[in-house]
């Protein structure tokens, strides 16, 4: 027998169909060349012409959807988010971008975020506006799955931030088109999620719920999360099932 | 709900909830709109636009490549059942990986070969009989070709269609860039698919796109080119029942909308009549 020689074991049309999807979805892939792959050398370029077109789409969709309230000022701004999408940076970013990926997600909202910081409204509450929806550009871009460790961890793009604005009492004001005032500066703590069916939530979280989450790190059991905290462990189990509920949190498979 | 229209052909377009106001004030424009999302759980005008405008579920209701979840075809009849439209309709994809991994967030075209042929017909059987609605298909367009074909995707959508007894959505701009990036004559192209299966029509127009580095679908008012392709299809099409102008997308404005709809009108020989509302 020759241990070299492995016959090759034909490919499903099923996962042929996955290599292409694979091939325009992660620069990664594209990368190594398509050698063996289904798409023939003549069409490579066709390809990633293609995988370009879907990535500004998706990224283009997902930032208008996202920065909408700093999309309101965009006469005094003289700029709105999805216009990076045609910039020389995201144009460097395709030959990198992992479609859907946490960390694609965090490099095109922290290029639209810096676009809207450089030419600010004069208003206090801006940069929270805009780490507002960064945050939700981040649920409503990370479509990737991690799979879940042995102890309840974070969801992949969940994200729990203090602000020192009271985010929700300030949108309904925004899309109402009234003035900002000093009676919205109050701290406000804000939990972002994304199910895995693609629902986000952002919900304002008490001290307790916000303890937890950031206890649930992937490494403590759900009674060390309890002492962790502070928090009865039932009550800590019930508020972790909660969190699982949106996304915040996953468990154990 | 308004009965779907039964006499002539029922020209419509999509429902943006940007634009409910309009329809609502404008309301005999339109003959139907197709949906491409569920109502938001805000948008107040919904029970009035379904109460004024027969609906057609065009939702993303799944990829029939890979069988649908028990949670998919549940919401499949659920919408169904908010919008008791005379058919449903999905498309001829693959976008996203089996493992859920990656997706392309996109209409993407499957390898024409047999084993994607079983799995569509497998696939759409179930989701039509769950539904209990009639299925109709629409076609995609490739951009590039991919070594594993084993027939054209004019013979699978034929045998597609023979298989389940489907309708077919033709989307007339996908087929135009179909046949424009494989160097073909549009009507010639077209020519090679099912067209007496043909129940509905989507027109719309193609923008030029720096990616693909030429023409790509846009959400712009139809082309004369295209609305009379889609009327050479209609003369084809023996089961048409409805036009749709494929327009979906939260920049389109009112005027574009309302003048996409008049002009195929007027290319498909349909005029405005006054909706009659209980």
């Amino acid at each position: 027998m020759n241990a070299g020689k492995m016959p090759a074991i034909p490919m499903s049309d099923r996962a042929v169909q996955d290599e292409v999807i694979r091939y325009l979805a992660d620069a990664n892939v594209r990368a190594k060349g398509p050698r063996r792959g289904p798409i023939s050398v003549d069409e490579v370029a066709k390809a990633a012409q293609f995988a370009h077109f879907l990535a500004r789409r998706y990224y283009r969709d997902r930032l208008a959807r996202s920065f909408r309230y700093s999309h309101r000022f965009r006469k005094q701004t003289g700029r709105i988010a999805e216009e990076v999408v045609d910039g020389a940076e995201f144009d460097r970013f395709l030959s990198e971008c992992v479609m859907g990926s946490l960390a694609s997600a965090q490099r095109v909202g922290g290029m639209a975020r810096a676009h809207l910081t450089a030419a600010p409204p004069s208003a206090a509450w801006w940069p929270d506006l805009l780490d507002y929806e960064y945050a939700y550009f981040l649920q409503a871009s990370t479509a990737e799955r991690e799979a879940s460790g042995d102890q309840p961890s974070p969801g992949l793009s969940a994200v729990c931030r203090r602000f020192a604005w009271a985010l929700p009492e300030m949108l309904p004001r925004l899309r109402a088109g009234e003035a900002i005032g000093d009676d919205l500066r109050r701290e406000a703590t804000l939990l972002f999620s994304r199910t895995h069916a693609a629902r986000i939530y952002v919900m304002e979280v008490e001290p307790e719920v916000e303890r937890v989450f950031r206890a649930a790190d992937g490494q403590r059991t759900v009674d060390e999360i309890a002492a962790a905290t502070g928090i009865p462990a039932a009550q800590a189990l019930s508020m972790l099932a909660s969190l699982a509920g949106i996304g915040a949190v996953q468990f154990p498979a | 709900m308004p009965s779907f229209i039964a006499d002539r052909l029922s020209v419509g377009t999509f429902y943006n909830p940007h634009l409910a106001e309009a329809l609502l004030s404008e309301g005999a424009a339109v003959d139907h709109l197709s949906m491409a999302d569920p109502p938001a759980g805000d948008d107040a005008l919904f029970p009035r636009i379904r109460e004024q405008f027969p609906l057609l579920l065009h939702d993303y209701l799944g990829q029939l490549a890979d069988p649908l979840s028990d949670h998919a075809l549940e919401r499949a009849r659920n919408l169904q059942q908010l919008y008791r439209g005379p058919w449903i309709a999905e498309h001829f994809q693959c976008l996203h990986t089996e493992d859920g991994k990656y997706t392309l967030d996109y209409v993407f075209p499957p390898l024409y070969t047999e084993d994607f042929l079983r799995r569509f017909v497998a696939n759409a059987r179930r989701l039509a009989d769950f539904v209990g609605a009639p299925l109709l298909m629409e076609n995609i367009p490739g951009f590039f070709s991919v070594e594993h074909a084993q027939m054209s995707e004019a013979e699978f959508l034929q045998r597609f269609f023979e298989e389940t007894g489907c309708g077919f959505l033709i989307d007339v701009p996908h087929l135009w860039l179909a046949a424009h990036y494989q160097r073909r004559n549009p009507r010639e192209y077209i020519g090679e698919f099912p067209l007496d299966k043909v129940v509905e029509i989507h027109v719309g127009d193609v923008e030029d796109d720096r990616d693909p580095g030429g023409p790509w679908v846009a959400p712009t008012r139809p082309s004369r080119e295209i609305l009379e392709l889609g009327v050479w299809i209609a003369e084809r099409a023996p089961r048409l029942r409805a036009v749709t102008v494929d327009q979906f997308s939260p920049a389109l404005a009112a005027d574009v909308m309302f003048e996409s709809v008049k002009m195929t009108r007027e290319a498909f020989g349909v005029s405005r009549v006054v909706r009659k509302t209980a």
